[in-house]
C-alpha cells in the first residue's frame, strides 16, 4: 500500500468516526437502538435503555405466562439484552419459534418487550410496551407474526393510550 | 515537501516532528494494547464472557501477552495485530454486547497497523496517524456535547438528576451541589416505573450539566487553534476526569485521555502511561485491595 493510499485510509477512518454518529442517530430513530451502544458517542447523554421481556404462551383459547427453565429461561434472557441493544432489529420471531418447537400444544406466543424510558416532559419512569402476537401455522416449526407493533404507550398513572 | 489537501486537512489538529511522532505513536500504542489486555481480565466477570471463562480467559492471556510484546518496537507490528485479530473476534462473539471503547481501539489498531516502519515514507505515515488519533479525540468530544444537546436531558440537568438519584458514583461527586432536602428527595424517588419526576430544582446541578454540553462543543474547536491548543487540551482532559469520576468508564476514560494527550507539543502520553497502567491494574484488584483495607481496618 502506497503513502497516499495509507494516508487516503487513516481520512476515511476520521470520516467515518464524523459522520456515523450521524447514522447512529438515524437508527435509533428508526429501529429504537440503545443510544448507549454502537460508537455513537451517546453514552450518558440520556439515560440508558433498559428492556423487560414477557413471555406467555395460549393453549385452547386460554393464556398462560410461560415457566421459562433452564436452557429456555437463558434465551429469553438473551433475547431482552439483543433487544435492549437492537431494538426493533432483534426479531421476536426466533425466540417464537424455539417455544413452539418446545411444546406442540402451544397455539400461539405473546412477546410483550418493555422499555422503561424517562420521560422527558413529566421527568417519569414510563414504560413503552410493544406487543407481538406468534400464531402456529400449518408448517409447525415457524411461528407466524399476526399482531405487530401495536404499541401502548403507559404513563406513570397507569393510562393506556395507542 | 508538497503536502496534499488530506495531509493539510489532517495537519488542523497539528503537526508532529518526526523524531517527536515517532515517540508519540509508540507511546500510544502502547496504550491501546495496555487498555485491551486489562480490558479482557476486566470483562470475564461479565455476561457474555463469564460464560465462557475458559476462551475469554485465553483471549485475555493472548492479549496480555500483546500488550508485553508490544511494549518493545522489533514485536510491535505482529502485537498490534494479533491484538486487532484478537479484539475483532471478540467483537463479533459477543455483538452485540460490546463497549465502545472496543470500537474504539479497533480504530487505533488499525491506525498502528498502517504505519509500516520498514518504508522511507514512514515518518509522513507516522505524523498522519497521530494527526487521524487526534481528529478522532476532537470529534468524539464534540459529539459527545451535541448528543447531550439533541437528546434534551442535560438541558434541565434532567439526566443528572436521575443518575444522582439512582447511581451512587454520580450522588457521591454531584450530591454536593444539590441541597440536603433535594438530594434527600432525589434519593427517595427509586427506579420502578412511574418513579420520579426527576427534575432538576439545585441551579448548581443545571448550571454544571448546561456547563458540560456546551464545554463539549466548544474544547475540540480550541483544539483545532494552536494558540488555544494546549488550555483546551488541558481543559478537555479535566473536564473528562471529573466525569469519569462519576462515569466510572476506566478504559474508555484512559484511551480518551491518551488521545487528548496526542495534542501536546512533546510526548506526554508515555508519562501518564504509568498512571493509567496503574489506574486500571487498581480498577481490576479494586475488589480484593477494599477487602484488604477493610481487614486491616477490623485489625
Amino acid at each position: 500500500m502506497s503513502g497516499s493510499i495509507r494516508q487516503r485510509f487513516m481520512m476515511a477512518i476520521v470520516v467515518f468516526v464524523l459522520v456515523w454518529p450521524l447514522v447512529h442517530l438515524g437508527l435509533v430513530a428508526r429501529y429504537r437502538l440503545d443510544p448507549w451502544e454502537f460508537f455513537g458517542w451517546s453514552m450518558y447523554a440520556l439515560p440508558a435503555a433498559r428492556v423487560q421481556v414477557s413471555v406467555e404462551v395460549e393453549r385452547g383459547g386460554e393464556v398462560f405466562p410461560l415457566r421459562a427453565m433452564g436452557e429456555m429461561r437463558r434465551r429469553v434472557r438473551n433475547f431482552a439484552r439483543r433487544r435492549t441493544a437492537l431494538g426493533s432489529l432483534a426479531s421476536t420471531e426466533p425466540l417464537a419459534r424455539e417455544i413452539f418447537a418446545g411444546d406442540s400444544t402451544i397455539d400461539a406466543v405473546i412477546i410483550v418487550t418493555r422499555a422503561i424510558e424517562l420521560d422527558r416532559e413529566s421527568t417519569l419512569l414510563v414504560a413503552r410496551d410493544v406487543r407481538h402476537r406468534h400464531e402456529r401455522d400449518g408448517t409447525i416449526r415457524t411461528g407466524t407474526r399476526i399482531q405487530d407493533g401495536a404499541v401502548w404507550t403507559t404513563g406513570a398513572m397507569g393510562s393506556k393510550a395507542s | 515537501m508538497e503536502r496534499s489537501w488530506g495531509e493539510r486537512w489532517l495537519g488542523w489538529t497539528g503537526v508532529d516532528e518526526p523524531e517527536i511522532a515517532s515517540s508519540k505513536l509508540r507511546s500510544i500504542r502502547r496504550l491501546v494494547l495496555v487498555t485491551i489486555a486489562c480490558e479482557g481480565w476486566f470483562a470475564l466477570g461479565y455476561v457474555p464472557y463469564s460464560s465462557q471463562p475458559t476462551a475469554y480467559g485465553l483471549v485475555a492471556a493472548l492479549l496480555l501477552g500483546c500488550a508485553i510484546a508490544g511494549w518493545r518496537d522489533r514485536f510491535a507490528l505482529p502485537a498490534s495485530a494479533l491484538a486487532f485479530v484478537l479484539l475483532l473476534g471478540v467483537v463479533l462473539s459477543v455483538f452485540p454486547d460490546n463497549a465502545n471503547h472496543q470500537y474504539l481501539a479497533l480504530l487505533l489498531l488499525i491506525l498502528v497497523l498502517l504505519v509500516d516502519s520498514r518504508r522511507p515514507e514512514t515518518k509522513r505515515d507516522t505524523v498522519a496517524a497521530l494527526q487521524s488519533m487526534r481528529w478522532i479525540a476532537a470529534i468524539g468530544v464534540f459529539w459527545a456535547g451535541a448528543m447531550k444537546l439533541f437528546y434534551g436531558y442535560w438541558l434541565g440537568g434532567e439526566f443528572l438528576a436521575f443518575r444522582v438519584a439512582t447511581d451512587p458514583g454520580f450522588t457521591r461527586v454531584l450530591g454536593i451541589l444539590v441541597p440536603d432536602g433535594e438530594l434527600s428527595r432525589l434519593l427517595s424517588l427509586g427506579t420502578g416505573l412511574g418513579a420520579g419526576p426527576f427534575r432538576a430544582d439545585a441551579p448548581l446541578l443545571v448550571a454544571v450539566s448546561n456547563f458540560t454540553w456546551l464545554a463539549e462543543l466548544i474544547l475540540p474547536l480550541g483544539l483545532l487553534w494552536r494558540r488555544t491548543r494546549a488550555i483546551c487540551m488541558v481543559a478537555t482532559i479535566l473536564l473528562f476526569v471529573v466525569i469519569q469520576l462519576g462515569a466510572r468508564e476506566v478504559f474508555f476514560g484512559g484511551l480518551m485521555v491518551g488521545l487528548l494527550l496526542l495534542f501536546s507539543y512533546r510526548d506526554r502520553v508515555a508519562g501518564a502511561l504509568p498512571w493509567i497502567t496503574s489506574l486500571y491494574v487498581g480498577w481490576l484488584l479494586r475488589t480484593d485491595i477494599l477487602r484488604w483495607i477493610a481487614e486491616g481496618q477490623n485489625g
